[in-house]
Parts: C-alpha cells; structure tokens; sequence
C-alpha cells in the first residue's frame, strides 16, 4: 500500500465549498494533489458536481424562497407556467406540488362500500339512477354523475347484458321511471307552445309572448313545420 | 278558389307529413325539403306582418294572415307614413 497523504482541514472546506462551481483539475492543482484522490474525497464527503440541478429530479435543491414561490401561486399558475417561472422542468414541479400535497382538486378513492353497492345494483339499475341513488347514500360534494359510474363499472368490467339493458330501458321508460319524466317535461319533444313561440321570436321574449297571446295560428304553423323538419331528418338518417 | 292562408298552408305540411310517413311514391325526401324551406319563408314573412301590424299600432283584425290589412296609422314623429298604392 502506498503512503497516502492525509487531507487537511483546510484543504477539505476547500474542496467542499469549491468542488460544485470549479473544475476538479484546477482544484488538484491548485492543491496539488491528483485528480483521482480530489474525486475520492469529493465522493467520501457526498460532493456532487450537480447541487443545484441533477441528473435526477430528487437531486435538486429546493431553497425557501422557491418553496414559498410554489404555495403562493399554485392556485393562480399552471404548473407550466410555475415550472417556467423557477426555471424547472414540468415532471419535477409536478412532483414536488404532490409531494408538498398542494393539490388543485381533491380525487375521489371509491370505498369498499361504494364498490359493494355498485356491484350489487347495477345489473338492474341505469347509472344515471346508480348516481343519484349514491349521492343520497354516500354524499359528495363534488356529486356523483352517470360518468363516474359507467367508468368505475369499465375498471371493474361490470357490463351489462342486452336483456338487462332491456329490462333497464323498460323500467325508466314507464311512468314513474325517469326516461318517462324527462321526456314528458321535455319542450323540445312535446312542443310546448311556450318553446315554439321562443322558436318564432329567437331571443326576443316580449315578441314571443306576443305570438304565444295573440297568434296561436302561427305557432300552429309553425309546429307543422319543425314536425316537417323533424320526420325529413329521421327519415335521412334512416 | 286559392289555398293561401294559414291555415292551408298547416294542412299542407300535415299532408306531406303523413305522404313521408306512408311513404307515397309522389313524396320524396328532396321535394319535401323544398317544401318545408318555402314554408319557412312564409312564416319568416307571416313573422314580418306581425311585427308590422304590431309595430302601427293596429289591433287585431278577424281576418287571417297572409291578408291585405287595413290603412296603417300615421306613426308619430315620422318623416313619411306609408303609402298606399293607390
């Protein structure tokens, strides 16, 4: 083995404060001492080259300031836009944003519970009806929608059959059943002369009053011919 | 005698309507788009008489639309009323 010259106190605050910002030959150099033993010491002290921007995104060095900078603007930026304003790449302000739990929207984990009442219905209930029947069990302030659940029965690959879609169908379409409500209520289906007068007097409520109060012959002819349009364009599309 | 009232006109759409749906062989799809934009046009100018009975102040007459309607009251403040053509 040969002697090794130890490394002094001084030498060691030198390359510590130096070995980032200055070449690892001019060090040696300077301290003549070989490049190999300053790159021992530098490794043995946990040194890098790279303090303030790694190689990986962990090795980067969040200072207050930028911390401080990230909470006051998560809200008003686009983690684009923070990313460009530190000088950052995307993923790492991302990650730093989950890590720092500085969320913009707070995702919704489905409990077991949800998933058991799910399972359990959805063979005969629409999702429309899943939803609404969820929100009233298990309330959300973001409330439940059809899009929830036909997504979460797409992961859990609860698909339904012709008949149960049938059956479903069969059900909301009777009176009481939602499909019957809504297609009772609809002014668009049953042309109301209220929605045929807005028709005649687009955007102009004062005039469509008038049509609806003293031209009904109007709003006659004129649901005549919406109908005429209606069955032209069901019979185009065969 | 001529159907050109309004309510010929509703008789006539519900006709064609029925002829698309029985499917006749006299009523195709072209021609009953073509009908149906020629009503519209008519309603857009059945639209336009009513605003302008509205806008001269003349009240509600028996008659029908798509009619000559009566001598319009001199608007107020305006530089000309219409004239008749007479």
């Amino acid at each position: 083995m040969g002697k090794g010259r130890m490394f002094t106190e001084y030498e060691k605050d030198f390359i510590s404060v130096n070995y980032a910002a200055m070449d690892t030959v001019t060090i040696a150099s300077m301290l003549r001492r070989s490049v190999a033993s300053v790159h021992t010491l530098a490794y043995r002290l946990a040194l890098s080259k790279f303090t303030v921007r790694g190689r990986g995104s962990n090795r980067i060095v969040w200072s207050g300031q930028m911390l401080e900078f990230l909470k006051k603007n998560y809200r008003l930026m686009s983690n684009k836009k923070l990313a460009a304003a530190l000088g950052l790449k995307l993923t790492v302000v991302r990650m730093k944003l989950y890590q720092l739990g500085l969320q913009r929207m707070q995702l919704h984990t489905w409990t077991a519970e949800e998933i058991k009442y799910l399972k359990r219905n959805y063979r005969k209930m629409g999702d429309v009806e899943i939803a609404d029947n969820m929100q009233v069990l298990f309330p959300k302030e973001k409330k439940w929608t059809k899009q929830h659940i036909s997504k979460k029965r797409g992961y859990l690959g609860l698909n339904r059959t012709a008949g149960e879609y049938a059956a479903i169908r069969t059900k909301n379409s009777s009176p009481g059943g939602s499909a019957y409500t809504i297609h009772r209520n609809s002014s668009s289906i049953t042309m109301h002369d209220s929605w045929v007068a807005q028709k005649l007097a687009w955007r102009n409520r004062q005039m469509a009053d008038h049509y609806k109060k003293n031209h009904p012959e109007l709003i006659e002819l004129k649901r005549a011919e919406l109908t005429l349009r209606r069955t032209i364009k069901t019979l185009s599309n065969g | 005698m001529a159907k050109n009232k309004i309510n010929d006109l509703r008789d006539h759409l519900f006709e064609v309507i029925e002829k698309l749906q029985e499917g006749d062989e006299n009523m195709s799809i072209e021609k009953a788009q073509t009908i149906s934009m020629v009503a519209n046009t008519i309603i857009n100018s059945a639209k336009v008489e009513v605003e302008y009975v509205k806008a001269t102040g003349q009240e509600k007459s028996d008659q029908s639309l798509f009619m000559p309607l009566n001598e319009p009251k001199r608007l107020n403040g305006a530089a000309h009323a219409v004239k008749s053509e007479a």
